[in-house]
């Protein structure tokens, strides 16, 4: 799976909104300290099948994002 | 009940509101931002949904969309994180103490000085007035778009092309007006738009978000935890959650979203339409009562009128209008300066004001109860 990690809970349903609307199934996790660097963090979880579709639709709409994890 | 008092907050509210929150308290009501389990998602699921119809209302992006406990905290963090040290601020001459207490609390720390403007006449007169009192270091305009006393609007459009013109933020108190007359952020140079959940959107009252123009980082005006970056010692710099420290009401920004998609299947335009013609109807059946003086702002539309009845205080008025059964509001409204610019006397006046759950037979009973007095 892979996951973009965002600056809040705010961008993550921002995100997920998105991608439902480009019809990518996506769900909200937490994110492990170590990622963010500074504590609690969010991100939306795809399936790595739609990384590029996933990309096309955040460029597509400017919605940004801090990176892409696969894992 | 007839129910005249909706300029301090509508009622009845339309089922649904009270169907979500009871729906919220009962299924789902997780802390939004602060976990990943299926209820704290559910409830973050719900925060950004009234985010985004706000967004969609008002014509800016959800995230720079911030709740807030009610109009006057949105106008405290807009006024306090945008404000520049020493810097002169203009206010309207019709402001709410929700604007006017803050800029007065910030001129006695010697923060900020300010000048007050003039909204008699024209645009053309308002925009001079406002030249006329802007100086090298104006800074920041903060005005309302409709007075909570009479019906008096402001050209916020034109308002806000001088300010953007003039390099100076520009900060709307949309209490009276937002869910009735369009407001359109970008087109009209809001900086920041402070509103609130409980008039004219009908949501419950808790409620009430500043909605900026753009996510230029401001000063926090509250500090505490926000979900995320824990480890940080600074608020996040990024909308919203720099200035949503502390846990969000769920229940009512839930409720507050679907009050919002009811009135999207109404329109603001015919609430408008049934207000205004309601405010001339019984502009007209007022004129008709005996001893009784209106006070004009505005003579072609609005949702609130003012009166008094000669000989008698306004609050004796609403109190004998209370035992008919009917809800007014007397007294001062919070909104010092423009009952002195309406000369209401020491007592205030009665003020009507209407929502769409009002009908005529409401303005009828309540001059017929007038007439007896």
């Amino acid at each position: 799976m892979c996951i973009a990690s965002v600056k809040s809970m705010t961008y993550a349903q921002k995100v997920k909104k998105t991608l439902s609307e480009f019809y990518i199934n996506s769900n909200i996790v937490k994110l492990d300290a170590s990622i963010s660097k500074s504590g609690c963090s969010y991100g939306v979880e795809f399936d790595c099948v739609n990384l590029y579709a996933v990309e096309s639709a955040l460029q597509k709409r400017g919605i940004k994002y801090n990176q892409i994890i696969n894992y | 009940m007839v129910y005249l008092d909706n300029s301090a907050t509508t009622f009845p509210k339309p089922l649904c509101v009270s169907d979500e929150i009871s729906k919220c308290i009962k299924k789902y009501c997780g802390n939004p931002g602060r976990s990943s389990h299926s209820l704290s998602i559910a409830s973050a699921e719900k925060i950004f949904q009234t985010r985004a119809l706000l967004a969609e209302l008002f014509n800016s992006e959800p995230e720079n969309v911030v709740f807030t406990y009610n109009t006057t905290y949105a106008l405290n963090i807009a006024i306090k994180s945008m404000i520049k040290y020493s810097a002169h601020i203009l206010i309207s001459d019709i402001e709410h103490n929700s604007v006017l207490r803050p800029i007065i609390e910030l001129s006695n720390q010697k923060l900020c000085t300010y000048s007050i403007f003039s909204t008699e006449g024209t645009t053309e007169e308002i925009i001079n007035s406002i030249k006329n009192n802007i100086k090298s270091n104006t800074k920041m305009l903060v005005c309302t778009h409709a007075s909570n006393v009479g019906s008096r609007r402001l050209p916020i459009k034109e308002i806000g092309d001088f300010c953007k013109k003039n390099d100076i933020d520009f900060i709307v108190d949309g209490a009276q007006s937002a869910g009735i007359y369009d407001i359109d952020i970008k087109n009209m140079k809001i900086d920041a738009l402070c509103i609130p959940s409980h008039k004219g959107l009908y949501g419950p009252q808790g409620g009430g978000a500043v909605i900026f123009n753009n996510n230029k980082v401001l000063r926090p005006v509250i500090e505490g935890g926000t979900g995320i970056n824990s480890l940080d010692e600074s608020m996040p710099d990024f909308l919203p959650e720099r200035f949503e420290a502390g846990t969000l009401s769920t229940p009512i920004i839930a409720a507050w979203g679907e009050a919002l998609k009811w009135l999207k299947t109404i329109g603001i335009e015919k609430i408008r339409h049934h207000e205004e013609e309601l405010y001339n109807y019984c502009k007209n059946k007022l004129k008709a009562v005996k001893n009784l003086k209106l006070y004009e702002m505005n003579d072609y539309s609005g949702n609130s009128i003012l009166f008094n009845l000669d000989g008698i205080s306004s609050s004796s008025v609403a109190s004998y209008l209370n035992q008919k059964d009917i809800a007014v509001r007397s007294g001062f409204h919070c909104s010092p300066l423009a009952h002195r610019l309406l000369n209401t006397g020491e007592n205030g006046a009665v003020r009507v004001s209407f929502s769409v759950f009002n009908s005529k037979t409401d303005i009828n009973q309540l001059c017929e109860a007038l007439n007896k007095i």
